[in-house]
């Protein structure tokens, strides 16, 4: 089964290499979106499977765009996967505590993202 | 004789009288002879004419005779009483004569001087004190012109003069004289003389002259004793010196007293005060005195303070110790008198006293005034310690006021006795503003309303009951709502065992919890700014080479796989550098807690085993299951290096052992290669930073260099040991030692009342799960455990727990979502909820969402069992008692006694203090004790019947005596009972509350009823409501 992952993050790098990675490697659907803005409009719009979301960005930041998916129903019910490079304990605890699905930390491997991405969301893999 | 016989006699006894008489006997005769004649001649005879003439003549006749006869019984009278004059006159002679022997005698023994004088003012007769005194014997005196001669020139005119009114017939009694006697001792007399007068003109003179001089002296110095001693009861000051140096002085009649103060840290006598007569002036002593110093020894006051008695000098003119002294001497001082001031046995001051007069030494004066010395000693001892006390409180006082670290003191009760300024200040008030008002009010005020909310969980609730106190961090609040973090040390002040109060001493770390943050922050930011470029890199790289992008050669492959590798290294780089930094900066504390180091050994080999499988090395673990306190997330990473280091050095095919032991001094973990081994100088260096065997090897394979230096810091703040060691006979040995510490492997003591409650366990985190379930179990409690939202919910349903501990982090849904969720369920609903989290600021906002208890993660084991037994104790909770006894010790027993049993006591230990815990709690029964140190209990028994709530509440006296049937009548509420305290133990007195409150509305009648456990002969009465009477 093909699942469409929603990326949003503020650097157009990470986009395109964990866009690619999900692609190639997994054969994902991916979604693109550049701010938390952007993202709360791609989700309601593609209903993507899972959303995977970048913490700090500038406006809107990763567990505020969470909040807010929650708040809308229409998303509130979509996974979602924190990627992030705040990988200190402290951080990490603050993150937990929000209710998010999941939180993998950059720099990821791209041969192995989509399997963690898997595995966090309780999908059996088919590839 | 009466006096008409005398008058009479007296007039009879004149001659005329006599001649009269004659005559008159002459005539008779004669007319009766005549008439006889003449009876003859003619004139007719008759018998009567004889008759009548011989009566006339018999009448005469016996006149005559009576006459003479009065006569001489009044010469005889005469006569009588002249023998009778002469031979009293005698008598009187005689006995005169023998009282003049004995009076003389009398008169010659006394001490008072005797004088007779004559009318002209020759001495007739003085007493041998008379004599001694004035010099001068008997005959001597006799040669006195006058009175006044006797005495010294200056006083003879007053002599003279109370002689002459002595003369005059006045009384003169005690006159007061001042002179010198033979010797030139001055003499103070008493004169008292009275003139004897004999037909209006004086006869003679008596004098008496007391020398008082003694008595007198003896006067002033009680005088002086009692004015000194009033002075020194007085005065407090050393202002009031003066005033005894005067006190002294004037009472013993000396010119000038001076005070001489033992400065003992430079070993001199400094000058303390003086005191001077009114009428001296002593101008060259006064101007030395100021200045003048006296070494030990030196002079008078040296040698008196050295040798510590008094010493006198009767002329210091001729004395050697006085050779400096030359103003004294000028001024005309002559005796001096020296005494030393004593506190103790140390020489604290000493008096010189001066006399223009010279004075011989009298025992008697020393003595009393060496016994003044004493209470002067005292004063100034006394002053002494006030300077050091006020010296002392001053210090304490400007250390409090002055410290940066808010300190509050507070009584038993935990009301504030005691508030520093910088206290107030950051509490946002003033001192004034704190005393007298619950600690916990104040710090919690305004987050939880009343101060029951706090309950058990306030730290100072319980610190201020337990011996240890209480210390961490906290959060207090302002009256003006604003709060800010603390680190707070609550200590009990403890006086013979007993809790008298406690110091709570607290600091705002809002600012250092904000440069912590700012740090955190930094690390954290500089930490993402590095991997985010990174990731692409590395993410880049990595999907090239899959070559599911396209085609890519062996060359290309082989760079793009150095790239990758690379990358990977720089990202451990920049996580080994953030972490090291972290460790020793202390941000990153370790946390103990007991694990199993065989498990964390297994866990680590399953995280290098990819990597050894790949270099085709075999991983061996040789261990038994070893419990040790430690941080287990660190020693896994001490682990997990160590073996992947061994693993980076090892051939393949050959093999990594590691093996754990377990002594009573320590662990011992070694980790064994058969690589290359270490050669033996750069065994220490390894553990540097950045640095590597050789050249070759450890950033080849993609070391950071930086492992070891984080293994040591590590196994340092273990307080163990790591090292590495050549093996004998090839590749290295790498060692680590961790000591038992034996304060962190003591457990506590499985509580026994853990035994057989449920705990469920639910966290997503399994790392904490094991750890808190491993706690739990060996402390007795039964654990389920649960990894998500619905697996809980399931428990608790299912399975009734005594508590569950809820973690935040649940995969499923939120911990938040879950509480509420147990909480509706009827089911759940009185399941007491601990919520398991890692910050502190949620404190407020879990408890205030119905969460029951709060625990930081990762737990200390003793934090985790006092909340979960707190949580459980307070679900027993079936009634609250209002225990009023100001014996502390018996409250406490009393109070552990009922807590055990599910009851929750309230105590107060005076009236006051019962009554504020009535105005906030409803207790459901009182104890009070009868005699209380600030009112008694009828009091409060009295104002109680006033409450709306209260005024039948059931209560439980108990007093040390039996009480009266009045004493009880005031003393009953709602159902009463009496017990007298040495009668009953604490075990009855529980008994029969429990049965009180078991049956409120019942009364518990003693006489006649059995209650379990109480012999009824111990339980004097109970009283019915107030309506009824028995």
């Amino acid at each position: 089964m093909t699942r469409r992952i929603l990326i949003i993050d503020d650097e157009e790098d990470i986009r395109q290499v964990a866009g690619l990675s999900l692609e190639t490697v997994a054969g994902w659907e991916v979604v693109l979106a550049n701010s938390g803005k952007q993202g709360m409009e791609r989700a309601e719009q593609e209903h993507p499977d899972a959303i995977l979301l970048d913490v700090m960005m500038p406006a809107m930041d990763g567990p505020t765009t969470f909040l807010q998916l929650q708040k809308n129903p229409k998303t509130a019910k979509i996974p979602v996967i924190l990627l992030t490079a705040k990988v200190q304990g402290s951080d990490q605890r603050r993150f937990a505590e929000l209710g998010v699905a999941g939180i993998l930390f950059k720099p990821f491997d791209p041969l192995t993202l989509s399997t963690q991405v898997s595995q966090t969301l309780g999908w059996t893999q088919i590839h | 004789m009466s006096q008409h016989e005398r008058l009479f006699t007296h007039w009879l006894s004149g001659r005329p009288v006599w001649l009269a008489m004659f005559a008159l006997t002459l005539l008779s005769t004669a007319y009766t002879v005549i008439v006889m004649m003449y009876s003859g001649s003619g004139l007719v005879w008759s018998p009567a004419k004889p008759v009548v003439i011989f009566l006339t003549w018999g009448v005469m006749q016996t006149c005559f005779a009576a006459i003479c006869l009065l006569k001489l019984r009044h010469e005889r009278h005469l006569r009588s009483a002249l023998i009778e004059k002469e031979s009293s006159e005698t008598a009187a002679e005689a006995v005169d004569a023998a009282l003049e022997i004995r009076y003389q005698d009398y008169f010659e023994n006394l001490t008072e001087m005797i004088g007779m004088l004559s009318a002209e003012g020759k001495y007739l007769y003085v007493n041998s004190a008379w004599q001694r005194y004035f010099g001068r014997d008997a005959a001597s005196a006799r040669t006195l012109e006058g009175f006044a001669s006797a005495f010294p020139f200056a006083i003879q005119s007053q002599a003279a003069a109370i002689y002459e009114r002595a003369l005059a017939g006045e009384h003169i009694e005690q006159v007061h004289l001042r002179m010198e006697d033979s010797a030139g001792r001055t003499r103070e007399m008493e004169a008292s003389l009275f003139g004897l007068r004999e037909a209006g003109r004086p006869r003679a003179v008596r004098c008496i002259l007391r020398d008082v001089t003694l008595r007198n002296q003896r006067e002033r110095r009680l005088a002086m004793q009692l004015g000194v001693g009033q002075v020194v009861q007085e005065a407090s000051t050393e202002d009031s010196l003066p005033r005894i140096l005067s006190a002294l002085g004037s009472h013993l009649g000396f010119d000038l007293v001076e005070l001489w103060r033992v400065d003992s840290g430079h070993q001199v006598l400094r000058y303390g005060s003086m005191w001077m007569a009114a009428d001296c002036v002593l101008p060259s002593t006064l101007a030395k005195s100021s200045i003048t110093e006296f070494a030990p020894g030196e002079s008078l006051p040296g040698q008196v303070w050295v040798q510590g008695a008094s010493i006198w000098v009767e002329d210091i003119h001729s004395d050697v110790r006085f050779s400096t002294r030359d103003g004294a001497k000028s001024d005309g001082l002559i005796t001096c008198w020296g005494v030393p001031v004593r506190v103790g046995n140390q020489v604290i001051a000493v008096i010189e006293f001066f006399s223009r007069k010279r004075m011989a030494a009298e025992v008697e004066i020393m003595a009393t005034v060496e016994t003044v010395c004493a209470s002067v000693g005292q004063f100034l001892g006394r002053s002494i310690q006030e300077k050091r006390v006020t010296e002392l409180n001053r210090q304490k006082e400007s250390i409090l006021n002055t410290v940066a670290d808010g300190i509050l003191g507070t009584d038993q009760h935990g009301r504030v006795t005691f508030a520093n300024p910088a206290a107030a200040r950051m509490l946002g008030t003033v001192p004034n503003a704190l005393t007298g008002r619950f600690v916990h009010a104040i710090v919690h005020e305004d987050v939880y309303g009343s101060p029951t909310a706090c309950a058990s969980h306030c730290f100072i609730r319980r610190g201020l009951f337990a011996k240890d106190g209480a210390h961490g961090q906290d959060i207090f609040y302002r009256p003006d709502g604003s709060s800010f973090p603390v680190e707070f040390t609550l200590t009990p002040m403890q006086i013979h065992g007993s809790i008298t109060g406690s110091v709570l001493n607290f600091r705002d770390v809002s600012q250092r919890q904000a440069l912590d943050r700012m740090k955190d922050e930094f690390v954290s930011t500089v930490s993402h700014e590095l991997r985010t470029p990174l990731t692409s890199i590395r993410g880049s790289l990595g999907l090239l080479s899959t070559g599911l992008l396209g085609e890519v050669n062996e060359k290309a492959a082989n760079l793009l796989r150095i790239a990758v590798n690379n990358s990977d290294r720089l990202v451990r780089l920049i996580n080994d550098i953030l972490d090291l930094e972290r460790m020793e900066s202390g941000r990153a504390p370790l946390s103990f807690r007991p694990c199993s180091l065989s498990e964390l050994a297994q866990q680590a080999i399953e995280a290098v085993t990819p990597v050894a499988d790949n270099a085709s090395v075999k991983l061996v673990l040789r261990t038994g299951p070893i419990e040790f306190v430690a941080d287990p997330d660190r020693l896994q990473q001490v682990m997990t290096n160590l073996l992947s280091n061994a693993i980076k050095f090892s051939p393949p095919d050959s093999t990594v052992t590691v093996s754990i032991e377990k002594s009573d001094e320590g662990v011992s973990l070694n980790v064994s290669d058969e690589g290359r081994g270490i050669p033996e100088d750069k065994l220490e260096t390894i553990f540097d930073r950045f640095q590597q065997v050789d050249a070759s090897d450890s950033r080849q394979k993609g070391g950071t260099g930086l492992g070891l230096a984080i293994c040591r810091t590590i196994v340092d703040q273990h307080g163990g040991r790591i090292w590495a060691e050549q093996n004998p006979v090839r590749g290295a040995n790498f060692r680590m030692f961790l000591p038992a510490d034996p304060q962190q492997q003591a457990r506590p003591e499985p509580a026994p009342s853990a035994e057989r409650e449920t705990v469920l366990i639910s966290t997503g985190d399994g790392e904490t799960r094991t750890s808190l379930a491993a706690s739990l179990r060996f402390h007795g409690y039964t654990v389920i455990e649960a990894s998500s939202g619905r697996e809980t919910l399931a428990h608790a349903q299912r399975q009734a727990p005594s508590a569950v501990l809820l973690d935040l982090t649940l995969p499923d849904m939120s911990g938040w979502e879950a509480l509420r969720i147990l909480k509706e369920e009827p089911a759940t609903s009185d399941v007491p909820v601990i919520i398991l989290s890692a910050h502190a600021i949620s404190k407020a906002s879990t408890l205030g969402l119905g969460a029951d208890g709060w625990l930081q993660v990762p737990a200390q084991e003793s934090d985790l069992l006092e909340e979960l037994s707190s949580v459980l104790n307070r679900q027993k909770t079936w009634a609250e008692i209002l225990l009023v006894e100001d014996d502390l010790d018996l409250a406490r027993v009393i109070s552990a006694t009922f807590e055990r049993a599910g009851v929750h006591v309230l105590h107060a230990s005076t009236r006051q203090a019962a009554l504020e815990l009535c105005a906030s709690f409803t207790p459901s029964l009182m104890i009070l004790d009868v005699g209380l140190p600030d009112g008694d209990g009828y009091g409060l028994v009295e104002r109680l019947r006033h409450h709306p709530e209260l005024h039948s509440l059931p209560l439980l006296v108990y007093s040390a005596r039996d009480l009266s049937e009045p004493e009880r009548a005031q003393l009953q509420l709602g159902p009463t009972n009496f017990l007298t305290k040495a009668r009953v133990q604490a075990q009855e007195v529980e008994s029969l509350v429990l049965a009180m409150l078991r049956a409120p509305s019942q009364n518990v009648h003693t006489s006649g009823y059995s209650i379990p456990g109480i012999p009824s002969f111990m339980v004097s009465h109970s009283y019915d409501t107030p309506h009824t009477h028995h």
